[in-house]
């Protein structure tokens, strides 16, 4: 227990560490963000898993926007 | 981005728009640890304030002219999509008439300032919101003062109290 506190301590202290970093050098970070998560995305189109009350799969990127559309298959890639 | 806020800077200038200020995502950045966002919101105070509707038009035509296209709700900017939003209540003019005067690689700019980004948050008080807010307060210095003042001022300083309560339970 002593040690999941202590890492939790160290990783607090490591965001605070990256809060602390230049402007310049954090909008390098986002970018570098947002090409990991482009390259990713392909996969995430074709990624379905979540189940509605029917038994028929939803499209999770419009579940997150809040709109449950059943997948007829026409969304997947 | 450096680019961005050049034209940015030109477009205040130009008188196109009265004052601008870097929000949203970006803002955030600013404050803390770097996080995922894909765009610039650029809060602005138009130029002609007393007019009932505040008009994009002229910012998309001024950037239409200057080669920029729209994609959805964003004008993409050498590359980057920045949305423009204008001061649409007392909260968000009040934020950009008090914003922070910053650099960004020797580029003059502003950014809204961190108590005023919280307030901002708390009103629009999106699920990503109510996350930013908890990590600013972790991760930034505030002055507490100031942003009490702002929170009674827009009356969201029960709201600001509710959310803290909840977050500790």
């Amino acid at each position: 227990m002593k040690d999941i506190k202590g890492l939790f301590k160290k990783k607090k202290l490591y965001h605070k560490k990256l809060a602390e970093l230049p402007f310049e050098e954090k909008i390098k970070i986002v970018v570098k963000l947002q090409k990991i998560v482009n390259e990713l995305k392909p996969f995430k189109k074709s990624f379905w898993k979540k189940v509605n009350s029917t038994g028929k799969k939803i499209n999770l990127e419009c579940r997150i926007k809040g709109k449950n559309v059943v997948d007829i298959g026409e969304n997947r890639k | 981005m450096e680019k961005v806020l050049r034209i940015l800077n030109r477009m205040e200038k130009d008188g196109i728009i009265r004052k601008y200020c870097i929000g949203g995502g970006i803002a955030t950045v600013f404050y803390i640890e770097p996080l995922l966002t894909y765009d610039i919101d650029i809060f602005f105070i138009p130029s002609q304030e007393n007019q009932k509707i505040m008009s994009l038009s002229p910012i998309y035509e001024y950037l239409r002219k200057k080669g920029y296209k729209t994609e959805k709700e964003h004008i993409m900017i050498e590359g980057v999509p920045v949305q423009f939003i204008p001061v649409y209540n007392n909260l968000i003019k009040e934020a950009v008439e008090n914003s922070a005067e910053i650099r960004f690689k020797n580029i003059k700019t502003k950014v809204l300032k961190v108590e005023y980004l919280i307030a901002i948050m708390l009103q629009t008080f999106r699920p990503k919101d109510r996350e930013r807010v908890l990590r600013i307060l972790e991760e930034t210095e505030i002055n507490r003062k100031y942003l009490n003042e702002i929170l009674k001022r827009h009356n969201l300083k029960k709201k600001f109290e509710e959310f803290l309560k909840n977050m500790k339970e």
